[in-house]
């Protein structure tokens, strides 16, 4: 049962994560984190950073870590093969479409729509890790407020955004940052 | 991660605004009140851009059909 409910889940993701690795993060929260049940929030955070670190992409790599939480090994497989099926049916079908009626004015207008919409859920993922920094689960009041978290988003943000460092780097040195605020603020 | 997920988020959406469509416009804050505030299912916000897709192709043809 957990088998089948972990290709069904990966299946839909891998149908619907149209637009890039991102546009499957809010797919993954809505079945791994609301719908199943199966990942926190907090958990789901560290499995986004994990599949942005690790090489392959995001979906793909969830959808191994998740099987794997879950049901070992063979969730791993299943999980996986749930995930890439739908884009392997549809990438040839396409191909075929594509070389047949090279000119599809009404495909074209569809991804040109999709693309605001994807747009826009990648957005709200974002910013619902970012409040998760922010207030870490808790209520949205200044107390709760992790300063350390807002600051090293502000300067991650700025790097990534005006200087064009390398994600990996902002991750690795928001991560050594963190630490290192630990270690001051525990002595 | 955030901030990674902002940046490209900032990235896309101002590929989004140079289209300067006002229905793409349209559709992005519509399903980001749709995703953010009601929690609406990602899959029936996808449809649903897929249909004003198709929608937009209809309309452009038959304004293409009417000048000719």
């Amino acid at each position: 049962m957990i088998y089948l409910q972990l290709f069904l889940s990966f299946l839909q993701i891998g149908l619907f994560s149209i637009g890039g690795g991102y546009a499957a993060m809010p797919l993954i929260q809505a079945q791994v984190v609301q719908h199943y049940g199966w990942l926190t929030m907090n958990e789901f955070t560290d499995l986004i950073i994990i599949a942005e670190m690790t090489p392959g992409p995001i979906a793909v790599n969830s959808a191994t870590f998740v099987g794997i939480r879950i049901a070992g090994f063979p969730g791993a497989l299943v999980a996986t093969f749930g995930c890439i099926l739908p884009s392997l049916l549809i990438v040839s079908l396409l191909a075929f479409i594509y070389y047949r009626y090279k000119t599809l004015s009404v495909l074209q207008s569809v991804l040109a729509s999709l693309r605001p919409a994807v747009v826009a859920l990648i957005a709200s993922a974002g910013i619902s890790i970012l409040l998760q920094v922010v207030f870490g689960g808790n209520e949205m009041m200044l107390q709760h407020i992790n300063w350390v978290g807002v600051i090293l988003f502000a300067l991650a943000f700025l790097a990534l955004r005006k200087l064009k460092w390398n994600p990996i780097l902002v991750m690795v040195l928001c991560g050594v940052g963190n630490l290192a605020v630990g270690i001051i603020s525990s002595i | 991660m955030a901030a990674v997920i902002l940046d490209v988020v900032a990235g896309l959406g101002a590929n989004v605004l140079k289209t300067k469509s006002p229905t793409h416009m349209v559709t992005m804050v519509a399903a980001f009140i749709a995703t953010f505030f009601f929690n609406i299912n990602v899959i029936y916000i996808l449809l649903a851009a897929v249909c004003v897709g198709i929608a937009l192709a209809i309309y452009d043809r038959k304004k293409k059909e009417e000048k000719a």
